[in-house]
């Protein structure tokens, strides 16, 4: 019975592992295709490896567009964000774990409500309210709503955190409470220690939302310095319309941050998620 | 000993000055721009002309009556969302049953299939793109070894709305995998030993204890993604544009025109309520529907 399952779960991975790496061919291929010359490129049929890695694909691309400010734009904006994230969501996930008071069991519910709102529906008014206070133009309407718990995974880092600060056991609040500990250092020395897994999480769903988000550079940088690596890479596509070669080494480059950030958050990133319990 | 009035008063405000950061940003960001934009949408403002008026339900009447890119838009970005959801959550589920029979370098495998994720937006788009370049790209050309002829995918009106789910679909696997996996791991390895005891082979364990016992996941999935690719935007946006012939005409893509090309701010708010409208039916059908296959542990208040 144990050899059979054994038999079962090997058979099991091995599926997985050819899955994965047809799941992967696209990202080979984009890969592979950075490192191509333009003649390469369209030939048929399509080689995998390259006859001759041509890297210089990669300075062609960073320089036909201010690629490393664009870079170091979207470096500043999804940083400062995700701290903003980060910081609001713990504080106000606390309130709702440990703290009580009329009217939050009401409010939880509200804040799983806005997980649900289509955000085209704020775009605009929020649009009017960003230029009203001459926003517009700068990384404020991209940053400040984080700091908010309104930012791209706000209402969702908050239901993570509450679900995992509810898992955390109480005594050692208690007992740091004996001993004169306000609310803000329970939060700080016992509470956010043990939640690591969870801020993790958070913090790394939060970067990539910010990293790959669009939309909203899109609607509020009008000067072209100020843009972020998606609006340049945008902007790069137009200009270098079937230089494929180069657009994928741009690309590669645009994703490597995001998937360095992964692999490290690796082993938390399991951890971290607790679905399922009230 | 319960404590004093003064104090629980106390505690109040403390646990509220912690939510304060959510409820300024709830009130300035969500509630208000939601109410002001509700108002907007029974206006004709545009933002590059002045004289605005109130026209009541015109605009609705309008979109509905008037605007064929606006059906375009609802047709192209239903059909995308009944393509794309079921897939994906049928996809998250297979991947995180094959995985969750653990073992050595099933972290990593794990790990592997959410890397896809990282390349929602711009560069994947651009990299798939060229993938499913007709001549040239890797699709294609991988049918091809096995016979088949692949289609225009991005650049022809018939398949590019394929081309676009396609590309949703490849980033979006690894998160309900994740999510789904997750759940999987919270299922009580007692349980599935009873049933095995009791004599139920592997289909029936999956069918009576495992599967009912995700459904909240599966359920979490279902909602987020309808929610998710109602509003798609950016993957049309970086590769075709709307087009060809509209065919991937998503509805977030004709708001933003409508909001932020042409500047008819009015009119795109009720685009945008007409779709949180639809957004909410489709939402409430999906809880009313949950009653009868999500089991829920026991809530305390409920």
């Amino acid at each position: 019975m144990i050899e059979r399952r054994t038999r079962n779960r090997r058979a099991g991975l091995a599926l997985g592992w050819i899955l994965v790496i047809l799941y992967l061919l696209p990202f080979a291929w984009m890969v592979s295709s950075s490192l191509k010359s333009t003649a390469e490129i369209f030939s048929l049929p399509p080689t995998w490896v390259p006859t001759s890695p041509r890297l210089d694909n990669y300075a062609e691309a960073t320089t036909a567009i201010p690629f490393w400010r664009y870079f170091a734009n979207s470096v500043l904006v999804a940083t400062v964000a995700t701290t903003g994230t980060v910081v609001s969501c713990s504080l106000v996930a606390y309130g709702f774990a440990r703290l009580r008071a009329r009217g939050l069991r009401i409010l939880f519910p509200v804040v799983l409500g806005t997980i649900m709102l289509p955000s085209v529906v704020t775009l605009v008014p929020q649009y009017l309210l960003f230029r009203s206070l001459g926003w517009v133009g700068t990384y404020l309407p991209l940053i400040v709503p984080s700091w908010l718990g309104a930012g791209l995974s706000g209402a969702f880092s908050i239901f993570l955190l509450r679900q995992f600060f509810l898992t955390i056991s109480p005594e050692q609040d208690e007992a740091a409470r004996v001993e004169g500990a306000g609310s803000l250092r329970i939060l700080l020395r016992v509470i956010l220690p043990q939640a690591k897994p969870a801020l993790a999480v958070v913090a790394v769903f939060d970067f990539i939302a910010h990293w790959n988000d669009l939309l909203t550079p899109l609607i509020y940088l009008n000067r072209s310095e100020l843009f972020t690596l998606p609006q340049g890479l945008a902007s790069f596509r137009d200009i270098y319309t079937t230089q494929w070669n180069l657009l994928m080494a741009g690309s590669v480059l645009a994703v490597l941050p995001v998937l360095v950030l992964m692999l490290l958050a690796q082993r938390l990133l399991d951890r971290g998620i607790v679905i399922g319990r009230s | 000993m319960s404590p004093a009035p003064a104090r629980r008063r106390r505690e109040a405000l403390i646990a509220y000055a912690f939510v304060s950061p959510w409820i300024i940003g709830f009130v300035s960001l969500l509630a208000i721009p939601l109410l002001v934009s509700g108002y907007l949408s029974l206006t004709d403002y545009e933002l590059l002309r002045p004289g605005t008026e109130l026209v009541g339900a015109g605009n609705y009447r309008e979109a509905f009556t008037d605007d064929e890119s606006f059906r375009q838009a609802l047709s192209v970005t239903a059909r995308f969302v009944l393509l794309v959801v079921p897939l994906d959550l049928a996809a998250g589920l297979g991947l995180a049953l094959l995985l969750n029979v653990g073992g050595r370098g099933s972290a990593l495998l794990r790990t592997l299939y959410f890397v896809p994720v990282a390349l929602t937006g711009v560069a994947g788009s651009l990299a798939w793109l060229w993938i499913l370049e007709p001549s040239y790209g890797l699709v294609n050309n991988a049918l091809s070894v096995v016979g088949v002829d692949g289609p225009a995918w991005l650049v022809s009106s018939d398949s590019a709305l394929l081309g676009v789910a396609l590309i949703t679909l490849w980033t979006s696997v690894g998160r309900s995998m994740l999510i789904t996996l997750a759940a999987l791991r919270g299922v009580p390895a007692e349980l599935l030993e009873a049933a095995t005891v009791e004599g139920a082979g592997r289909l029936r364990r999956l069918m009576r204890v495992t599967l009912p016992l995700i459904t909240p996941a599966l359920f979490f999935n279902l909602v987020l993604g309808v929610i998710t690719n109602f509003q798609a935007f950016v993957q049309v946006f970086v590769t075709t544009a709307g087009g060809p012939g509209q065919s991937t005409l998503v509805y977030a893509l004709y708001l933003y025109r409508q909001a932020f090309e042409s500047f008819r701010l009015g009119y795109a708010s009720a685009l945008a309520w007409i779709l949180l409208g639809i957004v909410l039916m489709f939402t409430a059908l999906l809880f009313a529907s949950s009653r009868l296959w999500v089991h829920y542990e026991a809530e305390p208040r409920r």
